[in-house]
């Protein structure tokens, strides 16, 4: 049952989202002093813990939240990642995170962590099972697949765990990241979406900047329109044709995509955007591995300070045999952008194929922290607060309402 | 001066005109002559880049692009590259090998490990799972015509069974080497059985094949 929030609980959520970590913690407190139970200040406190890996004081806090609420969701996440982090209670985090699925089963995080705790144990069945379950709630999401691809290697797998390595980097963003950072495409204003409608920019250039602002914002028919209408009238234009490629990729039509990059090469091999695309497209088939690496390689050396190139190339190699030249990619990626998952990831299958487990679980379990999505316990506070929020409603209406015209009992006069 | 292969534009226009009995036949034709990888480098994806350009040009509509993947799709077998992301192609020239976890133990993670690291250096691997009976390994070494075999033991109770492989090889008439894994083999003051004694994957990689760098 949710209380109303009170107004320094709500000061304490202002400093907590702006993590101001001290003073949150602090006016926290304050609400304690007040509410000794209180279930979303002790939730807020055990977030606050958790960001600065103080795991015990977390667990405490986060425990007494949901032994006042057991509704309280978003006490569940500091919760699991505590006991996870502390090595020890992979089988309490197994269950924190079974509690939080049952009661957001409309979210695929729980599931992915669950499955990652089940890995850590070796549990591999179970592990495959939340996989599955995190997959039907966000077929997209590309953390899942990784996990698999880690599960199936440990069991010896090797052509599910190639699979598996293959769905996680169809899914992961890191490639289409890439390519609007090597063609400067700007980040567009999520909350005013381009406009795709006639008339087009008679400028090529000007009309090109709006197919790349339509594509990041996922208008790709609309996209595609405007781009081939450069390339119709300048076949030879490599940016139209990039950028059609990567539309034609993200809308799935491999071959279509393979075709233009191709062509945008041909025309200017130093169009980085179109080669990275091209490379995408080479990778997906094993014999054309050593195209792709080439192409990434390439890349590489013209923008070395791009982490996400050096994971891919490294990725080629690995599929290729090449571990010397993996491991040095991976770690020059890592040294560029530590907060970068991917090559976590491959790493963490490097280690596993060395017989390093305990490297491989630490390194597995980083990348899981870095791809936690942000804002998610927000999300879950946010839901609990609005449920308070619907439920308060009624009965203030219920007081707000005019007195009933029927006579009072005697009883209730009384 | 590098020239363009003749055949780029004889398959670029029979994609174009979705004609894919005469690209079949062309890709056939040239791989025959030139072998799959000039095929692939020097003709078909070149005359990809073509059909790209025709399309870009307003020659070829949406439709008849997407109809030209379609074509392309089923090319691409023929061409020597088709669909899967899979490790480099196994080499057919690698060491074979008989690998498991000898009874009583079920620890199998560091002999998965082993088993995948070889497999992707090029080697036939036959694994055998976990607690596996010792004379298991020598019928499968016999069968396979093994180069080694790796067992897996990593406790007490399993390295004690180490023996009985060594002899169940000797009375099959496999004179395989017999590599030795897992904590109890490790810890053990000394192995005689075995030829050798691995701490991971890549010992035994050096131990199997001559070292990590030996090609796949």
């Amino acid at each position: 049952m949710t209380r109303p929030r009170s107004q320094q609980l709500v000061l304490a959520e202002g400093l907590a989202r702006q993590l101001q970590v001290a003073p949150a913690i602090e006016a926290c407190h304050r609400v304690l002093e007040l509410d000794a139970k209180d279930p979303l200040a002790h939730a807020l406190c055990a977030d606050l813990y958790a960001y600065g890996a103080f795991w015990g004081k977390a667990v405490e806090h986060a425990t007494v939240a949901i032994e006042s609420d057991p509704d309280c969701l978003p006490a569940y996440l500091p919760l699991g990642l505590a006991y996870d982090a502390l090595g020890i209670a992979t089988d309490q985090a197994i269950l924190v995170w079974h509690e939080l699925a049952e009661l957001v089963p409309d979210m695929a995080l729980p599931q992915a962590l669950l499955a990652e705790a089940y890995l850590t144990i070796h549990h591999f069945d179970e592990a495959l099972n939340a996989v599955e379950m995190a997959s039907n709630i966000d077929g997209e999401w590309a953390r899942p697949h990784f996990t698999a691809a880690l599960i199936h290697q440990m069991r010896g797998e090797a052509d599910k765990a190639e699979d598996a390595w293959a769905r996680a980097r169809e899914r992961d963003s890191a490639g289409e990241d890439l390519f609007y950072n090597l063609n400067r495409i700007p980040q567009i204003d999520t909350t005013r979406s381009p406009s795709p409608e006639p008339p087009w920019p008679d400028d090529l250039q000007e009309r090109l900047r709006l197919a790349e602002a339509l594509l990041r914002d996922g208008q790709l028919n609309d996209a595609s329109a405007v781009a081939k209408s450069v390339a119709n009238e300048r076949p030879e234009s490599d940016r139209a044709l990039g950028d059609l490629a990567a539309i034609h990729l993200k809308q799935e039509m491999a071959n279509e995509a393979l075709i233009l990059s191709r062509r945008a090469v041909d025309i200017n091999d130093q169009n980085l955007g179109a080669r990275h695309i091209l490379a995408t497209c080479y990778a997906r088939r094993t014999a054309l591995l050593p195209l792709a690496a080439e192409l990434w390689d390439g890349i590489v050396a013209s923008e070395p300070r791009h982490a996400v190139v050096h994971t891919l190339a490294a990725e080629a190699r690995l599929a290729l045999g090449d571990e010397d030249a993996a491991v040095s990619g991976l770690f020059r990626a890592v040294d560029i952008d530590a907060a970068q998952p991917r090559p976590y990831y491959a790493l963490a299958s490097l280690y596993l194929v060395s017989g390093m487990y305990a490297q491989a679980r630490a390194t597995w379990r980083r990348a899981g922290a870095l791809s936690l999505p942000s804002g998610v316990f927000w999300d879950l506070y946010n839901r609990v607060v609005e449920a308070g929020e619907a439920e308060a409603a009624p009965a203030a209406d219920a007081a707000a309402a005019p007195a009933p015209e029927t006579p009072a009992s005697p009883e209730g006069q009384a | 001066m590098w020239m363009e292969h003749p055949s780029i534009e004889t398959l670029s226009r029979a994609l174009a005109a979705l004609d894919a009995d005469a690209c079949v036949r062309i890709v056939e034709e040239i791989g025959r002559a030139v072998g799959s990888e000039r095929l692939m480098t020097e003709v078909f994806l070149p005359a990809l880049s073509q059909v790209g350009d025709t399309w870009a040009k307003g020659l070829l509509d949406d439709l008849a692009f997407a109809q030209a993947a379609v074509i392309v799709e089923q090319l691409w077998a023929l061409a020597g590259a088709p669909a899967g992301r899979s490790a480099a192609p196994k080499s057919e020239q690698g060491p074979t090998v008989v690998i498991g976890v000898i009874s009583p133990d079920i620890h199998d993670i560091g002999k998965n490990q082993v088993a995948m690291l070889l497999s992707k250096r090029g080697a036939r691997v036959h694994d055998l799972g976990a607690d596996v009976d010792p004379a298991a390994f020598a019928t499968k070494a016999r069968e396979v015509g093994a180069d080694a075999v790796v067992v897996g033991a990593s406790t007490q109770r399993s390295l004690f069974m180490l023996p009985d492989v060594r002899m169940a090889l000797e009375q099959a008439g496999v004179e395989s080497r017999l590599i030795a894994g897992g904590q109890a083999a490790l810890a053990a003051d000394e192995v005689p059985q075995a030829d050798a004694v691995v701490a991971d994957a890549y010992e035994a990689l050096d131990e199997i094949m001559g070292g990590p760098e030996a090609p796949a």
